[in-house]
């Protein structure tokens, strides 16, 4: 294993990890006596789509784990269809790492899977931190054919991450500006970079959204069983995953706090990172069986 | 007036704005946060723990309106009354740059005190309150039941304040009502049952008028705005301000769970904690 003392969300080299003839791409940076935080991605990010901002002051106290799923960035196989598929690769990677136990930070699409880690494999998650997602039969989850999502990303002139910045962040100037220093620290990495998803991944990963709007039976009566201390984060002006899912969460979680923020749309996290992380560091910092902290 | 002594023994003060005398209470050191008080609420119904943990921060100011508690004169019959004391109280003591609290009725006299005077103020924190004006959904029936009642014992507060469907909530309300005992000196006069049904009666329809407007202000204001709510708060639910979501351009809204109407009272550090951290992150 090498040595990770130094390393940032920027500098820490790619590593993998091979498990049952699959391999996954992962970095790990951070140290301390609390347990190791597994990031868990949104639609189409890489490794290279977590903003330093977020993920260096999480890593005070703590190992961070970034982490590529199946057809990912340099990870092998297919991208599976269902969160449930993608599930069982996220509890393979910790099983190939041999962590008994971690904490969770699951955004958009990688809070989908944090929940059905949470709800198929309880012991191994201790809290977790869900951030612009939807429970299982939540509402309006990623449609990009939406012409408020669906115009950035076929317009040609947004190159890069510009399209992050219009379809993260809120309309507003000062949204926005967060907006462009979020894109500024996610190019501060310039080596060792993973391929951006293409179009393969973004069908598949679709695929699995439209299937997470199913539910049978009562209606978020899944999340009844998920006890662990869960902090739910969203900005009120998300368009990819409105914040009724949100309100959901925190209403059918039995353990849950919920925090929104204003002037901001599903990159809440990274506009907010200074409160954010600070709010999310206590929370885990935290070894209540309660959620608030 | 003492930095240094704590919300169960500080002793009560007074200020004489146009001869009148509103009684007030202050701990603690660094930038003000002043509180509006809650329907029945005098200066010995917050929790003591919940002002000390916030006096490792903040200078915390609570006081009694006029007519309630030990202040003098006839109880307020509208916001905008509770929130002209507030503002006495803020102006005969020279406070500036505060931070202004309220809980319940008094988050309807915070909210009033931004539209009016958000110059005397770096941000505001909204706990177990609702947005001025009409809401859709209103306080459960329990609620007034209970809230009218002469004396509140403990399952009452645990009703009112609490969540009474969990024991880690029930087990929190014992706590704040041990805590809240633990006051021997100048005790607080409660709020008589004709001041209270008055006030019920003049305050409660004059928040649902919103005649100046503040919930439009609220939704242009340049002030931070922190609200904290329990999940089940049976005389102001949470959903109310879910139904405002996006409209408030400066509200970050914190929500616990398993908790009613007095989350500061049962999770007084880590609320504590919440608002310096909201105040820091946005300073």
């Amino acid at each position: 294993m090498l040595a990770t003392t130094h390393a940032t969300t920027t500098t820490a080299p790619t590593q993998f990890c091979e498990v049952n003839g699959a391999r996954y791409a992962y970095r790990r940076f951070g140290e301390g006596s609390a347990l190791p935080l597994l990031c868990l991605q949104h639609f189409t990010g890489t490794l290279d789509n977590w903003d330093p901002a977020v993920t260096d002051p999480l890593a005070r106290g703590r190992e961070v784990l970034l982490f590529d799923n199946a057809g990912v960035g340099r990870s092998s196989g297919t991208v599976p269809q269902t969160v449930a598929g993608m599930t069982r690769h996220a509890l393979a990677f910790l099983d190939g790492l041999g962590l008994a136990a971690c904490d969770l930070l699951g955004y958009s699409l990688g809070g989908m899977v944090a929940q059905q880690m949470a709800h198929d494999r309880p012991k191994v998650i201790r809290r977790m931190i869900l951030v612009a997602t939807a429970p299982r039969g939540g509402e309006d989850i990623m449609h990009l054919e939406e012409p408020s999502l669906a115009g950035p990303l076929a317009d040609p002139k947004l190159k890069g991450y510009a399209v992050l910045q219009k379809i993260f962040f809120a309309p507003s100037d000062s949204s926005q500006a967060a907006g462009a220093a979020f894109v500024q620290r996610l190019e501060q990495r310039t080596e060792d970079r993973d391929q951006p998803s293409g179009p393969q991944v973004a069908a598949a990963q679709r695929t699995a959204f439209r299937e997470w709007e199913q539910f049978s039976g009562e209606r978020f009566a899944d999340l009844a069983q998920i006890h662990h201390p869960t902090l739910v984060v969203n900005g009120v002006h998300d368009e990819m995953i409105p914040i009724a899912n949100s309100f959901w969460l925190a209403e059918k979680l039995p353990n849950a706090v919920l925090m929104t923020y204003p002037d901001s749309g599903h990159g809440a996290l990274f506009q907010f990172h200074d409160s954010f992380t600070r709010q999310a560091s206590a929370f885990l910092a935290s070894d209540s069986s309660f959620a608030p902290y | 007036m003492s930095a240094t002594a704590s919300a169960s023994d500080t002793l009560t003060a007074f200020v004489h704005p146009e001869g009148r005398s509103l009684a007030y209470r202050l701990i603690g050191e660094g930038p003000a946060l002043v509180w509006c008080n809650r329907f029945r609420g005098n200066l010995d119904t917050w929790d003591p723990a919940f002002l000390d943990a916030l006096a490792r921060h903040f200078t915390v100011v609570t006081f009694d309106y006029r007519g309630i508690g030990s202040s003098t004169g006839d109880p307020p019959e509208s916001v905008g009354a509770m929130a002209d004391d507030a503002k006495d109280v803020i102006d005969e003591l020279e406070l500036d740059h505060l931070i202004i609290g309220g809980w319940s009725m008094g988050g309807m006299a915070a909210q009033m005190l931004v539209a009016r005077w958000p110059r005397l103020m770096t941000h505001a924190v909204l706990v177990g309150t609702n947005p001025i004006g009409a809401n859709s959904r209103p306080g459960e029936k329990l609620f007034y039941g209970i809230a009218t009642k002469p004396e509140n014992d403990l399952e009452d507060e645990i009703v009112l304040f609490f969540e009474p469907r969990s024991e880690e909530s029930r087990a929190a309300a014992e706590r704040t009502h041990r805590r809240l005992a633990l006051r021997t000196v100048d005790v607080d006069p409660p709020v008589p049952p004709p001041v209270f049904n008055r006030m019920l009666e003049t305050v409660g329809p004059d928040i649902r008028a919103d005649a100046e407007h503040v919930r439009d202000a609220l939704k242009a204001t340049t002030v931070p705005i922190l609200i904290i709510s329990g999940d089940h708060d049976i005389s102001f639910p949470v959903e109310n301000w879910y139904a405002l979501s996006g409209e408030l351009p400066t509200a970050q809204h914190i929500v616990f769970p398993s908790a009613g109407h007095g989350p500061h009272h049962q999770y007084p550090e880590t609320v504590a904690a919440y608002i310096a951290a909201f105040v820091d992150a946005s300073a």
